[in-house]
């Protein structure tokens, strides 16, 4: 069995051995057999009130073990909490083994208040900037509560891997309401700004209509089962960003709607694009068209003549 | 928190503070000594830095109110006249300008810009008035026939904090003795007491933001009932100050259109449509970052909830056919009362002008409307 050092000199994060500057006064207190959760073992330091930490490096180098016995050392060393520490810390872990997932972050933190003894106000400030999370109490919060998801959600978060913005907001959330929408990240695989667009939506909604997440989840589900079968995942995730995004916003939908019509009856040739301005907005609309030759030229030309005499065009101009 | 507590303050109740920081170079200056004294019992104290204090607020569960409970008197720096920032290419503005005599606001609006604009969240208050006003007077000496509409009321309320600074009773003689000057202090609160032996000659706009009791409820935190700005609006009026109204942001709710309606009759049923010089008009409009503020520090509010949606100049707005609808039917219920009322829109197109009122508004022509509205 190989062995990684914890000793009490500087940090020196080298392949194999990194060093921290622990200064425990009383490290019997703090790692007494039953509070050590994974295998190490503390023996004293080369320097007179130092203490070096040996940990099983077969068990930190297995992937799933990382994250969970090194949240597990940071949580023993409560009084070693100062700003320097908690960043090195951080740091160190970055460097070793990548960031730590929010949630795993949501669990150091439960652990720093309920094992380290620290009070949710102490991590406001210096963890919760160590961590790279917004400071705050109301962040500790939302951590806390995402530690105390039901057991069968964390897999599932982790799978749907969750923009840490948007996964701090579902923290917010009723966990009835998280349990419907974390499945729903999961299954459509929208990328990090369409996840915070998505469940945007489906929170204003849920106010709007005075429903609940699930009832939204479900409605969108009725609109997947209308897709033929052999609709490709990402298509269909667009196709329930869509119909949201029509839920949401219904008075765009149905100018949208007119402009197409508009647009059909008005049978543009295909080298002509018509552009409405950007959300009806403006009031102007764009066109273009491209040539590589003076008949072609002619062509669009003619084709633009015969549009502007259309009567089509004025429903067009009274959507703008 | 230690320093900034629990706060005290009521809806409707007037404004006091829990701590005065002051700059120690401007301690000795009048405005600092009026403050003092107008304010005995709040701790007065002299600092050379609001650092520690900015990381205590900083650390509050919400910094933005927790720094409303602090005043910190300083210096202001830079012109003291300046253009109002809602001036820009895409829509018609007022020609308005603006004087800076704090920064923040007491109150706390739900829909408030401040919230994403302020990098400081205590209320400045600065206490060089005597060169800030000599600065003032300096412009408008030479005025000439030009016309200035300044307001006082873009980085905070003209009237909260009056009843400390008692700037009113400096401000409101002043541009009395500027024919072409009219000055607006823009208000959601009821304190105008200092107002009422001015001498003002009509050159000052007393004006109040207006909303539904529901939206003032729900979304304007610290400001006063409507009824109580009505009733502040119709003692000013007595007192021979023309007033003002702003109904802006108009928000789009379940129910909007009778409680806008029955605002607007209970605006002319109190105060009357004699004296009113002008309203303006504004929806519901912010930078999108100001919703996920509203959101995270108004859970409950239904402002987030609207058809909003960036326009051209990348601001969220309700989309467009929602604003002159909203726009269409206030009018039509002022013009009802008043036909000939002065109503303009705040930050709109020409073609959102063209569609209310018929015709494509330019900036100039939205300043010429008003300035005749307030000047002879």
């Amino acid at each position: 069995m190989q062995w990684i050092t914890v000793s009490s000199r500087d940090l020196d994060w080298s392949d194999r051995r990194f060093c921290l500057s622990l200064n425990l006064p009383r490290p019997e207190v703090l790692f007494g057999e039953e509070d050590v959760p994974f295998p190490a073992i503390l023996r004293p330091g080369l320097r007179p009130g130092s203490w070096t930490m040996v940990f099983g490096h077969s068990h930190w180098s297995h992937p799933e073990n990382h994250s969970r016995e090194w949240i597990s050392a940071l949580c023993l060393m409560p009084e070693e909490a100062d700003e320097r520490k908690c960043l090195y810390l951080a740091y160190g872990f970055r460097r070793r083994f990548g960031p730590l997932a929010l949630m795993e972050k949501a669990f150091l933190v439960r652990r720093l208040c309920e094992t380290g003894g620290y009070r949710p106000e102490e991590l406001a400030g210096t963890w919760l900037k160590a961590l790279e999370l917004p400071p705050g109490p109301t962040t500790v919060e939302k951590m806390m509560r995402l530690a105390s998801w039901p057991e069968p959600l964390v897999p599932i978060a982790e799978q749907a891997e969750i923009n840490p913005a948007v996964l701090l907001q579902l923290a917010e959330l009723p966990c009835s309401d998280a349990e419907a929408i974390v499945p729903f990240l999961q299954r459509h695989r929208w990328s990090h700004s369409r996840q915070k667009e998505v469940v945007r939506i489906c929170l204003d909604l849920a106010k709007i209509q005075g429903t609940c997440l699930a009832d939204i989840v479900a409605d969108c589900r009725q609109v997947e089962s209308a897709l033929p079968g052999e609709t490709a995942g990402p298509e269909r995730a667009e196709a329930v960003r869509i119909h949201l995004l029509r839920l949401r916003y219904p008075r765009r939908r149905e100018a949208e709607e007119q402009y197409e019509a508009c647009r059909r009856k008005l049978r543009l040739p295909p080298e002509i694009r018509l552009a409405e301005p950007p959300d009806f907005d403006g009031e102007k609309y764009r066109i273009q068209f491209s040539f590589r030759s003076r008949r072609e030229l002619d062509r669009a030309v003619e084709s633009l003549a015969r549009l502007a005499r259309q009567e089509e065009l004025d429903n067009l101009f009274r959507l703008v | 928190m230690t320093r900034t507590g629990a706060s005290t303050q009521t809806d409707g109740s007037a404004y006091r503070p829990e701590f005065i920081l002051v700059e120690r170079e401007v301690e000795s200056l009048p405005m600092s000594v009026r403050i003092r004294e107008r304010l005995p019992e709040v701790p007065f104290l002299p600092v050379d830095r609001v650092d520690s204090w900015l990381s205590e607020v900083g650390n509050s569960r919400d910094p933005l109110r927790a720094g409303k409970k602090i005043l910190y008197l300083t210096r202001h720096q830079g012109q003291v006249l300046k253009t109002c920032q809602g001036m820009c290419a895409h829509v018609s503005c007022c020609l308005y300008h603006v004087v800076d005599f704090a920064c923040n606001c007491p109150l706390d609006c739900s829909y408030c810009l401040l919230q994403n604009y302020l990098n400081h969240p205590l209320i400045r208050v600065y206490v060089n008035t005597e060169e800030m006003l000599q600065e003032l007077e300096g412009r408008l000496q030479r005025l000439g026939s030009t016309v200035l509409r300044v307001g006082t009321g873009e980085l905070t309320d003209s009237l909260a904090l009056d009843r400390y600074t008692l700037l009113s009773g400096e401000l409101v003689p002043l541009f009395a003795r500027y024919p072409t000057a009219a000055l607006e202090l823009k208000t959601k609160t009821a304190e105008i007491d200092s107002l009422g032996r001015l001498e003002h000659r009509g050159r000052t706009v007393i004006s109040w933001s207006l909303n539904t009791p529901r939206m003032i409820a729900g979304e304007e935190w610290g400001a006063s009932r409507l009824e109580e700005r009505l009733l502040a609006a119709r003692r000013c009026s007595d007192w021979g100050y023309p007033v003002g109204f702003h109904f802006d942001p108009l928000v789009w709710y379940a129910g909007w259109e009778s409680e806008y309606r029955e605002t607007v009759q209970q605006m002319f049923d109190i105060v009357g449509p004699g004296r009113i010089a002008w309203i303006s008009l504004g929806a519901f409009r912010g930078p999108a970052g100001l919703l996920d503020t509203v959101r995270e520090r108004f859970p409950d509010s239904t402002l987030p909830l609207g058809e909003l949606l960036p326009g051209v100049d990348g601001k969220l707005r309700y989309f467009r056919p929602l604003r002159v609808e909203m726009f269409r039917k206030m009018v039509g219920w002022i013009r009802a009362v008043r036909p000939a009322q002065t109503v303009y829109l705040c930050m709109e197109s020409p073609r959102v002008w063209e569609q209310v009122f018929g015709f494509r508004a330019t900036t100039a022509d939205v300043g010429r409307l008003l300035d005749a509205a307030v000047l002879p």
